[in-house]
């Protein structure tokens, strides 16, 4: 696994791909898809910090790609970073939060703004996934202390079951010594 | 940890009496609100309660929003509370930026639009229930670990106790059965 955080960069723009990919490339790890159909693919078997998702595409929009990633498992709480030509309209902007959208930028896209609150929602997923990641640990952990306590209860029934044959054994050898003819 | 209500607790932190009744106009519904006029007393409810969004104002008197946001900050409650700074400022990407050093999590500009106040304030306390979710898991998994373990070392004092009887017992047995063979016929 890479050190730096892995962001999704979704965009049918080609211009807008390699500005975004150079402001971002430093600080992580960029993977850059040309549409939502390929986005969706992707993240099937590849991870994502943020997902930065490009809002008019042909073919599967922005809502579209959002909705379809927020059904997966694996996309379901990975941050989705809306990009946008369109005029700030409330109506698109509720479609895209509706959709599954954690926030919006849009044109022309700041590059620092882009690198703030792609380090910003990158910073929230990867203590989300700590957090996941510790609880996974913590069930394995009880998980194994359920056997070990199961195993240790099996050790003491096998054990108190040669006390009682030992015990019996005693029993009747003491009868046998006390009724030794005479 | 005391976890959020039905409806989660928001902070609304503004100098100005206008914005903050507007603010709580639009999230009273959804959300409890707590009003803190100015830094000071943002921080002195948060040392007492638990928020799960924190609207800041950036320009405020004595104690601006950056200065309040990096003492929020510090306070173990709210380390992971969103923090939305609200302001009249400009977008400059100076004050964005020193915004995102402070603490910020996301800005909102004046005039703040009363449906995207409600979208952000959901998407951030989603966010943050998630979080608390999995850190009620983390805590809950813990206690139960901890029972266990200690159930296990109750265990182990157990066992060596019935060993210690099997020994004697044997003993006692091979003790027998010499007495037994010795005696006589």
């Amino acid at each position: 696994m890479s050190l730096k955080p892995r962001v999704l960069i979704v965009d049918d723009n080609a211009a807008n791909r390699t500005a975004f990919s150079a402001v971002l490339e430093k600080d992580f790890d960029v993977v850059v898809v040309e549409s939502g159909e390929a986005a969706v693919r992707i993240c099937r078997d590849q991870t994502f910090a943020v997902i930065v998702l490009d809002v008019r595409m042909p073919g599967m929009d922005g809502f579209d790609t959002a909705e379809a990633l927020r059904k997966a498992e694996e996309t379901r709480e990975t941050p989705i970073l809306f990009t946008s030509a369109y005029d700030q309209s409330m109506a698109q902007m509720t479609r895209g939060y509706v959709a599954g959208a954690t926030d919006f930028l849009f044109s022309p896209v700041e590059a620092d703004l882009l690198k703030l609150k792609v380090s910003t929602y990158a910073q929230i997923y990867l203590r989300h996934e700590a957090l996941r990641i510790r609880v996974r640990q913590l069930n394995e952990s009880l998980e194994a202390l359920h056997a070990e306590l199961a195993r240790r209860g099996l050790a003491s029934t096998r054990l108190r079951f040669r006390i009682r044959d030992l015990e019996n054994a005693a029993l009747e050898l003491r009868r046998q010594t006390s009724t030794v003819p005479e | 940890m005391t976890p959020q209500p039905a409806k989660p607790r928001v902070l609304i932190v503004d100098d100005t009496a206008a914005n903050r009744y507007a603010f709580q106009s639009v999230l009273d519904d959804d959300y409890t609100v707590y009003i803190a006029g100015s830094g000071r007393r943002a921080l002195e409810l948060a040392r007492v309660e638990e928020f799960a969004v924190i609207l800041l104002d950036v320009r405020m008197p004595e104690m601006d929003g950056f200065d309040t946001a990096e003492a929020l900050r510090k306070i173990e409650k709210i380390r992971f509370t969103p923090i939305i700074f609200t302001s009249a400022y400009d977008k400059t990407l100076g004050q964005l930026t020193r915004g995102y050093v402070a603490g910020a999590t996301d800005f909102l500009f004046s005039p703040v639009d009363a449906d995207l106040l409600k979208l952000k304030v959901a998407t951030y306390v989603q966010i943050f229930l998630r979080n608390e979710s999995l850190r009620l898991q983390i805590h809950q998994l813990n206690v139960t670990l901890q029972s266990l373990q200690t159930e296990l070392a109750r265990r182990v004092p157990t066992e060596l106790g019935l060993k210690a009887r099997i020994r004697e017992l044997e003993e006692l047995v091979t003790e027998l059965n010499r007495q037994a063979v010795g005696a006589p016929f």
